[in-house]
């Protein structure tokens, strides 16, 4: 009798446990589409209260708009006046913002860890290439001369380029002017996750235009993730989804590709990843996504490994510390990290094979 | 005949409340495992529902398995929505670039795509989404 | 100069039973396996025996020198199949102790050798394939064999826990005579 009174107990007690799980307390969900920051953004917000949660999703709103005509190269905003200033070799005063000084230290830092890869003093190349046209209507898009290309690759923009002294900012190289086109969306999100937690929300995911952080957890479960399919197709036998993630609190994952702005002359794609290096757009690499827990340097950091391609990027993802890497070449063939292989589902079993690439992993040789 | 009564007596014998907890949980384990690895995972979100928004103001519903083609008005002019075999895409928007209609069928719940310039977005909802998010290109 | 070793009967009994589980490790160590390195552990009778009739530490003596000798004699000692056995070994045995004392702590008749083997295969078995997994396969496709492996496992727990169960009844039928 006494051995069935404890057998009745100990499945109510594994009964007990696993409801546990279950009945635990869900939060709403609070969605928001904006159409800011020069792309689509949606934010998703888990709360117990709704004012709580408008209130946010306004504050963020507004930032992006702040941040956007702020950061934006070409126009009046703060930086567009010191791209300005630049060009007349003028010493720009940095107006009220310190946020620009942030950028271009942080970015400083990150182009030179890049190997000058990712490089955000190539904005009059950039222009070159008529990118800050793509929103034109009825732009007649023209391929740069490969001499006024090479005129500018031999002036050789850098952002050590840049001296700050006194709140002003001064080049010793003429041909410098900022873009922040493959770091702005990353500290722009790091921004909003600060508004987040000023406005105590502990579970919330951004995506900008594919480009997304979570913070906390979607009620209790890690935030899954699909990652698209870089290659364009009307062919519906191809997956659209090729791999999928799930992110845990303050983890990003930050996407380049070739696909994002473009124009095409002759049937031919000229996309706006430029390599400083040849002044031409990269070749050899459809996307790279990156997962760590910086949006800003994940931004970087996924523009500086398109840009290294399928065989470079290994030496750059270790010299800018990112462990999860998977890149996709334009043959197709997919590469990732050890660290990427573990976290990833990979969907796709078509073309695409993995061909890990050894990164140092600290505590994980065997 | 070996009696069922005799095996059950052999069984009482060897196997103490203990074991049959045991042996239970670990069947279960294992199903729950063919489940959560071999039909959990793998299937791509089925969507049923397209959303279709323009700027802030609330989306609007089709579902998805009739086929059809919708033309809404966007910031700067009209744009075309095709709806067919239960996928969904621009075919034609108010914009220079037609970055939107180059973007290949949206399919997979969660899936998002846009017209910018118009300020049209359409994005695909199912019952049980298995995606919180899509990375990547939009 | 003579060196003196005193033994004890404890001694005498571990080193039997240790190259009880020697031989069928080796023995099994012949058979092939879908994936390298992961054998269904027949190897634990003898230490599912040890762990009922002798506690665990003389089963944690007998399993560590079963994997260590086995893999010396197999010449796989420290290399990836070592770490496989080593891990399944010594998981497999935590479990053990832990179910033991958890049926203690319910004050739960403890299982029979059946439900205890069961318990060491799935923990062997699972041992062994996150090592798999984590330090030489790190693809996630693999845990889609998960499930087959521990269904093999559940159903050799079974059958190696009525054996052990044989034996015992046997070897305690045989003392009381």
């Amino acid at each position: 009798m006494n051995t069935y009174f404890n057998y009745l107990c100990s499945t109510l007690l594994i009964i007990f446990l696993s409801a546990c799980q279950s009945s635990e307390h869900n939060q709403k969900v609070y969605q928001q589409q904006l159409f800011t920051f020069g792309t689509l953004v949606d934010i998703t917000i888990l709360s117990d209260n709704s004012e709580q949660a408008s209130q946010a999703i306004n504050a963020i709103s507004s930032e992006f708009d702040r941040l956007h005509s702020l950061w934006h190269p070409w126009n009046n905003g703060a930086l567009g006046e010191i791209n300005k200033n630049l060009a007349r070799s003028e010493q720009a005063a940095i107006t009220g913002e310190q946020s620009i000084l942030r950028l271009i230290e942080d970015s400083k830092i990150l182009s030179e860890k890049s190997n000058g890869l990712f490089n955000p003093a190539i904005g009059q190349l950039v222009r070159l290439w008529q990118f800050d046209k793509i929103e034109k209507e009825n732009y007649q898009f023209k391929i740069p001369t490969s001499e006024t290309i090479q005129n500018l690759v031999t002036q050789n923009p850098q952002m050590q380029d840049i001296l700050i002294h006194d709140q002003k900012i001064r080049s010793s190289n003429p041909s410098v002017s900022f873009d922040f086109g493959a770091f702005a969306k990353g500290v722009a999100i790091e921004n909003m996750m600060q508004i987040l937690k000023t406005h105590h929300i502990a579970n919330a995911l951004i995506n900008a235009g594919g480009d997304l952080k979570v913070l906390g957890t979607k009620n209790g479960k890690a935030w899954r993730i699909g990652i698209k399919n870089p290659v364009i197709t009307h062919d519906s036998s191809r997956k659209a989804i090729i791999a999928a993630i799930n992110l845990n609190d303050s983890e990003t994952l930050f996407t380049s590709g070739n696909y994002e702005r473009f124009f095409e002359i002759k049937g031919k794609r000229y996309h706006h990843i430029i390599d400083p290096r040849s002044g031409y757009p990269a070749t050899g690499t459809q996307s790279v996504t990156i997962l760590t827990q910086d949006a800003a340097l994940a931004d970087a950091a996924s523009t500086a490994l398109f840009i290294a391609g399928p065989d470079q990027w290994p030496e750059i993802a270790k010299k800018m510390g990112i462990q999860h890497v998977m890149l996709i070449s334009d043959d197709n063939t997919i590469y990732m990290t050890p660290a990427m292989a573990k976290r990833i589902d990979l969907l796709t079993e078509a073309k695409a094979e993995i061909i890990p690439i050894i990164l140092k992993q600290p505590g994980k040789s065997l | 005949m070996v009696s069922l009564a005799k095996v059950l007596t052999i069984s009482k014998e060897l196997l103490t409340p203990a074991d049959i907890l045991i042996i239970i949980s670990a069947v279960f384990l294992s199903t729950w495992l063919y489940y959560f690895f071999w039909f959990d995972n793998n299937q791509q979100g089925k969507a049923d529902t397209l959303l279709v928004q323009y700027a802030e103001s609330l989306p609007q519903e089709y579902p998805l398995n009739q086929d059809q083609i919708i033309n809404i008005q966007g910031h700067i002019g009209p744009s075309l929505i095709e709806i067919k075999q239960g996928k969904a895409r621009f075919i034609h928007s108010s914009c220079r670039n037609q970055f939107c209609v180059f973007h290949s069928w949206l399919s997979v719940s969660g899936d998002t795509t846009a017209c910018l310039p118009n300020r049209i977005s359409i994005s695909l909802k199912g019952t049980s989404s298995q995606y919180d998010a899509i990375a990547g290109r939009q | 100069m003579k060196l003196h070793l005193t033994t004890t009967h404890q001694d005498h009994r571990i080193a039997l039973l240790a190259a009880l589980a020697i031989s069928i490790h080796i023995i099994e160590s012949a058979f092939p396996s879908p994936l390298p390195g992961i054998k269904p552990g027949l190897a634990n009778v003898i230490t599912l025996f040890t762990f009922i009739m002798y506690g665990w530490r003389a089963a944690l003596q007998v399993s560590l020198l079963r994997v260590i000798i086995s893999s010396l004699v197999l010449g796989t000692f420290l290399s990836p199949t070592f770490l496989l056995s080593l891990s399944g070994a010594l998981l497999s045995l935590c479990s053990l102790i832990f179910f033991q004392f958890l049926f203690h702590l319910l004050h739960m008749k403890p299982p029979s050798a059946i439900g205890y083997a069961v318990i060491a295969a799935i923990s062997h078995m699972s041992g062994q394939f996150f090592i798999a997994w984590y330090f030489f396969i790190p693809h996630p496709g693999l845990f889609k064999l998960l499930p087959i492996f521990i269904t093999f496992a559940v159903l050799l727990g079974i059958v190696s826990g009525i054996i052990t169960q044989l034996i015992i009844k046997t070897i305690k039928s045989d003392t009381n005579q």
